[in-house]
């Protein structure tokens, strides 16, 4: 059930909103605005840290300005026009598109074997399932050190396989598609045991009747995933690709340890830019329009999910 | 289900065998998906305790010759890790304590209440999720500089803890959502105020999610490179994902101390992951996906 879903349904009136009368005149001020009083901190706390911020950071990015500079010009949305006609800024936004869809994919294909094989039922698969989720949960300032020194040029473990089969030494992180390769492997390392979470929540919620009924119709296992458990699972699908797509332009760690976006700028995607933008090349300004690019194509990633979740809400509602 | 299959497949073979197979099958896929996921993690630990011309060796040795604990030593005694470690405890306890302070009054209001703005609310948690983390962190550094918190752990968890909040109301409402109602309503009935049932009856009872939401919140601010990043300039304040890339010297990487101090940084991840793990597709997606 979804956020909208839930807050549009019908909730029965909780205590402090029965309308007047409902309670006793003895009712104080604080008490009829009780939940006003438990939500107020936790929103300010958002409001002052995240939005404020944003808002500001929005008003920077009409200005021409430096760090530590005490004076500022205002440009107006020349930060923005210098963004779109750069071939720097579609040099990145490509790269980071390819990178992006590469990696679903990737991630996807092998989430969804994963999620098949625990979904078998069998002793110790709940283990199984936990060791399977440490990639996720390590720091991905971490996972980027293990790929760097695995894929080391000449002491890393890639390398060492290589010539004990007398293979070359290649160098992993100084070739630009190598270098490529590399940090899409340290990506979908954290990224698999994602999809494959969402894809096995979303199995195990699925009806037993359509499986029964192919089975008794004589379908193979391989039929009945592609035609009930993938079709069934569609919004689940959606879902975790939409929620990887946005994180995949908001990766950062992973590069910053790993290529720094290098060589040249062949690993370099939106956050690197924007951080290169704002840190090395010392134009907040730029970099504040940079962060509000990507921030707008995270909100249109958004817009599957709503529509998503309007046609399941739909589904529901005819289902019954 | 199982009954069909049996009439099917019964008089053609013996199904013991079939199931035989398949469970070897699913065994064998299960062992060698766990040996490539987790290989990199094996490797780093491998790799800690070498000694340092096993480390700078060309040649193919999936096991330590001379296992030491050398770099662990060097860890602490080389580099300021302890700094770095006691930083980061700092920070991520603090980031959970106030992200419990703020998160679970708000969490119950929302579970138990319907109010004007409510969806506003909803919407802000989802887009606040998702931000691409410079457009929040670059203002936050102009503003942190302004006030004279720059570089004081003060202003990582202030960071942190708003960063957080959005995951950790969502976790809780749902585990709010799950008391009955007529619980916190029957305790108002005797006589205690709305602040008396969160209190005293609805936060006992959601014990489970408190630890959830501590624990998520608690390793994703231990696991953040970009806060510190942005907002620590000496070692005063410098977390550990920041510590750990002072490894990288001038004249290489010290690749035996920075894997152990890889080790050191991942413990809180294999502590929690088992208490983590029940409740992360609910956190990640804030319910996007039912379970």
């Amino acid at each position: 059930m979804s956020a909208v879903e839930r807050s549009a349904g019908v909730k029965p009136m909780g205590i402090g909103s029965g309308g007047p009368g409902a309670r006793s005149a003895g009712m104080g001020w604080g008490e009829r605005y009780i939940h006003y009083w438990m939500v107020v901190p936790a929103v300010l706390c958002m409001l002052a840290i995240l939005a404020y911020p944003m808002l500001y950071s929005l008003w920077v990015s009409t200005l021409n300005w430096k760090l530590g500079a005490t004076t500022f010009q205002f440009v107006g949305i020349r930060n923005y026009t210098e963004a779109f006609t750069s071939s720097f800024f579609w040099f990145v936004a490509v790269q980071n598109v390819v990178f992006a869809i590469v990696v679903v994919i990737i991630d996807f294909t092998i989430g969804m074997f994963l999620a098949v094989l625990l979904n078998i039922n069998f002793r110790g698969r709940g283990f199984l399932r936990t060791l399977l989720l440490l990639p996720m949960l390590t720091a991905p300032v971490l996972a980027g050190f293990n790929f760097r020194w695995i894929f080391n040029d000449r002491f890393g473990l890639a390398n060492q396989i290589s010539l004990a089969f007398g293979g070359p030494q290649l160098p992993w992180l100084a070739d630009q598609w190598l270098a490529r390769v590399t940090i899409v492997a340290a990506t979908i390392w954290q990224g698999i045991p994602f999809f494959m979470l969402l894809l096995l929540a979303g199995m195990q919620a699925l009806p037993s009747t359509p499986f029964e009924a192919a089975l008794v119709d004589g379908a193979n296992a391989w039929q009945r995933f592609r035609y009930i458990t993938l079709p069934l699972l569609r919004p689940v699908i959606v879902v975790a690709a939409a929620l990887q797509l946005i994180d995949l332009f908001r990766g950062f760690d992973v590069i910053y340890i790993m290529t720094n976006g290098g060589p040249g700028h062949a690993t370099e995607l939106f956050p690197f830019y924007t951080y290169r933008a704002a840190f090395s090349e010392d134009r907040l300004g730029f970099a504040c329009a940079l962060s509000w690019i990507t921030l707008v194509i995270s909100l249109l990633l958004l817009v599957p999910l709503f529509l998503n979740e309007r046609s399941g809400a739909e589904g529901e509602k005819t289902r019954k | 289900m199982s009954s069909v299959a049996m009439s099917r497949g019964s008089y053609a073979r013996p199904i013991r065998w079939g199931k035989i197979t398949s469970t070897t099958i699913v065994y064998l896929l299960a062992i060698v998906s766990v040996l490539i996921a987790l290989w990199p993690i094996f490797w780093i630990i491998l790799t800690s305790i070498r000694p340092l011309h096993e480390i700078t060796s060309t040649r193919l040795q999936i096991l330590p010759q001379a296992p030491t604990l050398e770099n662990y030593v060097n860890v602490f005694t080389r580099y300021k890790t302890s700094t770095y470690l006691a930083n980061s405890m700092i920070v991520s306890t603090g980031t959970v304590i106030f992200n419990l302070i703020l998160g679970a009054p708000a969490a119950y209001a929302m579970a138990r209440f319907s109010f004007r703005g409510e969806r506003i609310l909803f919407g802000m948690i989802i887009i606040f999720r998702m931000i691409p983390m410079f457009a929040a962190m670059i203002p936050l550094f102009m503003i942190f500089s302004s006030v004279m918190l720059l570089d004081t752990l003060t202003s990582l968890i202030i960071a942190e803890t708003a960063l957080k909040l959005p995951v950790t109301i969502w976790l809780l409402r749902n585990f709010f959502i799950d008391v009955p109602k007529e619980l916190d309503e029957s305790a108002r009935v005797d006589g205690c105020s709305t602040w008396g049932g969160f209190f005293r009856i609805a936060l006992p009872l959601i014990q489970p999610g408190l630890a959830a939401a501590a624990v998520l919140a608690f390793l994703w601010t231990w696991n953040d490179l970009i806060v510190t990043l942005i907002l620590s300039n000496t070692d005063k304040s410098t977390m550990l994902p920041l510590g750990i890339t002072k490894f990288l010297l001038e004249f290489g990487v010290d690749w035996g101390s920075l894997t152990a101090c890889g080790v050191l940084m991942f413990i809180p991840t294999v502590l929690f992951v088992f208490i983590a793990e029940r409740y992360l597709v609910a956190g990640l997606t804030l319910g996007g996906v039912k379970e």
